[in-house]
């Protein structure tokens, strides 16, 4: 019986970076709304505007002219993508792990997107829609949809 | 409590009915009892709270079954992986008191995936489990279903506490979708501080709860936002030990007087911190059970530091 794994990579050293990390991604966020609020308000779920301590920051990249969203390696590539009103995007999991495509504002929601499965969602509407995967919220993407 | 053991099905002499009677889980006024399955119930009793004196035991943690998973390269059967760690459990020299299960029950919160981890974990010999909610348990309906099935009595509230043995053990959720991702949030907090004005400060206290309560990476989610508050109302006490899932492999920190243990799950294993990306990664066959396993802990009288071991399956 194999009683001890080997011993965990991450260093005290790192800690102390992952530590200031943290500040980082407080300072780099922005105050967004909380989207579900009926989740917010469900009894015993953590929640609630009043404890947003952070919420997934925006995309940094820059904005990619694509119709075609990969999910892979926990991240959508181009986490940043511009199109036209009246386009559909379509974002496909190459990620063994299942995730969601989830607007901020719930204008679009994937479902959970097993390994190879895609969802294929048409903006009608001019905007900036930020969005995540409900399961892994560090996972962040961005559609801006520009006007006739 | 004059009836200790009502039935006794499996010869262990614990009665899964009758737990109620014969084991005082009296923290902060909820009372904690296995029923048929292993369901959990809970009563309320009126004016008990603290802890007695420390009596050696040993209890068990098990972590990230995910029901419902498959990856053909990592594993396809994690209900036989679970179970596999459930005949370690079984075959220990000394039965676990309790088990923990730190979250990620079920992959999907699927019905049928919570009744298959209902039937494997009844199958543990042990006084009592307990969990504590995981967000791939949270996913379609923000963790209903899983508190009505593994906190039936408290279903509007995802915490609890309980006494055993002169241990104060305190089940946190912090493992909400989206926002709530990696938060304990201020009615949890406020629950927290008022839980623990009851608790003596030489009491060892054992918090469990799904995501890690240090920050083991951020950029991964990896860490709980609130956590700094929670530490800080652990931090009067002498003892305390941080029991947490998630990640899906063994590692460890000590702050000050709070020792934080991550475990690994029975199901699949991920990537160390900062390593490629987070999530199931592929491995040959003979290597996944090498990365599966439980954790066995050992409460000892006169001992602040719980003796901790980490199995594996291969």
């Amino acid at each position: 019986m194999d009683r001890q794994r080997a011993a965990p990579r991450l260093t005290r050293r790192e800690i102390g970076i992952a530590g200031l990390g943290l500040a980082v991604l407080l300072a780099g966020c922005g105050k967004q709304a909380t989207a579900d609020a009926g989740m917010a308000n469900m009894p015993g779920m953590a929640g609630g505007a009043a404890d947003a301590v952070a919420t997934p920051a925006p995309p940094a990249a820059t904005p990619v002219a694509a119709t075609a969203v990969t999910i892979q390696n926990f991240a959508f590539a181009p986490a940043v993508i511009t199109v036209p009103v009246g386009t559909a995007v379509t974002w496909t999991n190459q990620d063994i792990e299942q995730h969601t495509v989830t607007a901020r504002d719930k204008t679009f929601d994937s479902g959970v997107l097993a390994n190879g499965k895609s969802f294929r969602f048409t903006f009608s509407k001019a905007g900036t829609y930020d969005y995540n995967c409900i399961i892994h919220p560090e996972m962040v993407g961005r559609v801006v949809v520009s006007g006739q | 409590m004059a009836k200790y053991i009502e039935r006794n099905e499996q010869q262990d002499g614990i009665d899964r009915r009758g737990f109620l009677k014969c084991m005082a889980w009296a923290g902060t006024g909820v009372m904690w009892t296995v029923g048929a399955g292993g369901l959990l119930s809970a009563c309320t009793l009126p004016g008990v709270g603290g802890a007695s004196k420390v009596e050696g035991f040993s209890f068990v943690q098990v972590s990230d079954s995910h029901i419902g998973f498959s990856a053909v390269g990592v594993n396809t059967d994690v209900t036989k992986t679970l179970e596999q760690v459930v005949e370690r459990i079984n075959a220990l020299p000394q039965q676990p008191a309790l088990v923990l299960h730190t979250g990620d029950l079920s992959h999907l919160a699927k019905p049928d995936q919570f009744d298959t981890v209902q039937q494997v974990m009844g199958t543990i010999k042990t006084g009592g489990v307990f969990y504590v909610g995981g967000e791939h348990d949270v996913i379609g309906d923000n963790g209903a279903n899983f508190r009505q099935r593994f906190l039936p009595k408290t279903p509007d509230q995802s915490w609890y506490s309980m006494d055993y043995k002169g241990v104060h053990f305190i089940g946190l959720f912090n493992a909400g979708l989206e926002d709530a991702f990696g938060l304990l949030g201020k009615d949890q907090l406020d629950w927290l501080a008022k839980d623990l004005k009851s608790v003596n400060h030489d009491t060892p206290i054992v918090v469990f709860a799904h995501v890690p309560l240090y920050a083991v990476y951020q950029p991964w989610g990896w860490y709980t936002k609130d956590s700094a508050q929670a530490l800080a109302l652990l931090k009067p006490f002498s003892a305390v030990t941080v029991l947490n899932g998630h990640i899906h492999q063994v590692l460890s920190q000590v702050e000050g007087n709070i020792r934080f243990h991550i475990a690994n799950s029975t199901a699949f294993p991920q990537h160390h911190p900062g390593d490629g990306s987070p999530g199931a990664y592929k491995l040959p066959a003979d290597q996944l059970l090498r990365t599966l396993g439980y954790r066995q802990i050992t409460v000892t009288p006169s001992q602040h530091e719980l003796a901790i071991v980490d199995t594996t399956l291969g």
